[in-house]
């Protein structure tokens, strides 16, 4: 990709993350620095299982994220919209993939490799607190986002906090009523937070 | 708020530096964090967030122990204490458009230091913030695993009681 692109591309990354304060020049050489990936739509970007030894710049296109399930299916637990980081957490805790990552239809990511992401993400030049407050970013909002959906399902309609308890009605009520928002509510680019558990996604390509 | 013992701060400071990089810092950049960034004592029982208030900096615990709670029908619900190396009100940074969603008190005479988004990116070049920084992404991974295993919880509880009252 020419450097004109990967300009735009790096633009665009840097508008979807309002507070992270960043020269896109740096931002696109972390992105030419990588390795760039192109999916055919129902492709898998990577395996529940696998190490987590890379990190994934989502620039174009929409990444299904999946969990196997008990019953031998596939749990959809959101969809993540370019420009979107994938893969941070696994990576940064050197754990193994917690989900299944899969194309909708035609993406562009670009790859970057566990001694890439260690050194970079060590740096104390601009590539390196451009890759940090990235992922800052991405992380906050994916946290403000889980502690909202966990708040909803722990509080009453008055909009207090109830400490869990099985036997109260009030909160079987308050659960049932989020679980019935959850299922309308529309996915934002970086929701990787559970969403519906019983939601079956067969269309997975093997 | 009185100065703090900057001696053990500096200690901690090289040793998060240490741990996170793999070098030691020179003490110049620790001490141009702290200049900058001077740490505060919280005597026990001051309250360091208000629920619901705005928010515009995270504290990193050196010393001592806060607790957050969040506000019920009788009272207050503890859902959280951090103590040293531990950081509190890390959303902040990153979405301070978002209010405080606990208050913090601190339950012990506790050191902290405080991070602004505005301090850490003054300082960008300083090897102890990107020591910082790197902290403060284990500590939102670690809490985003923590909040989704909480929702997964909740979930299984939910289908249980349905299956129960069906």
């Amino acid at each position: 990709m020419s450097s004109r692109i990967y300009q735009r591309l790096a633009q665009g990354f840097l508008s979807a993350h309002p507070y992270v304060v960043a020269e896109s020049d740096a931002l696109v050489s972390i992105l030419s620095a990588c390795t760039p990936r192109e999916l055919a739509a129902g492709e898998r970007l990577c395996e529940e299982g696998d190490p987590g030894i890379e990190l994934y710049f989502l620039l174009r296109g929409a990444i299904r994220v999946l969990k196997a399930n008990p019953s031998g299916g596939h749990t959809l637990l959101g969809t993540v919209e370019a420009p979107a980081l994938l893969g941070q957490m696994a990576i940064l805790d050197r754990t193994r993939r917690s989900a299944t990552c899969v194309a909708v239809d035609t993406a562009l990511v670009v790859v970057m490799d566990q001694p890439s992401f260690g050194q970079t993400i060590r740096s104390t030049g601009s590539d390196g607190h451009t890759l940090r407050r990235l992922l800052l970013s991405s992380l906050t909002r994916q946290l403000v986002h889980s502690n909202a959906r966990l708040r909803s399902l722990t509080t009453d309609r008055s909009g207090q906090f109830v400490p869990a308890d099985p036997s109260a009605a009030e909160v079987q009520m308050q659960r049932a009523r989020a679980m019935l928002e959850v299922q309308t509510e529309t996915q934002t680019p970086v929701d990787l937070c559970l969403e519906d558990p019983t939601a079956e996604c067969p269309d997975v390509n093997e | 708020m009185r100065s703090s013992p900057l001696d053990a701060v500096r200690f901690y400071l090289q040793g998060l530096a240490s741990l996170y990089l793999g070098e030691d810092v020179a003490m110049d950049h620790i001490q141009s964090l702290l200049d900058r960034s001077p740490p505060v004592e919280l005597p026990a029982g001051q309250v360091v967030f208000q629920e619901g208030e705005p928010a515009g900096s995270a504290l990193m615990v050196l010393r001592g122990r806060l607790v957050a709670t969040v506000n019920t029908a009788d009272g207050g619900h503890v859902v959280g204490e951090s103590g040293a190396w531990e950081v509190v009100g890390e959303t902040a940074l990153y979405a301070p458009d978002q209010p405080r969603s606990a208050t913090v008190r601190a339950v012990q005479d506790t050191t902290c230091l405080v991070l602004s988004q505005g301090d850490l990116a003054a300082q960008q070049d300083n090897p102890v913030v990107a020591a910082l920084e790197y902290h403060l992404l284990h500590t939102l991974a670690q809490r985003v695993r923590a909040s989704n295993r909480a929702i997964e919880d909740a979930w299984q509880d939910l289908q249980e009681q349905t299956e129960m009252l069906s």
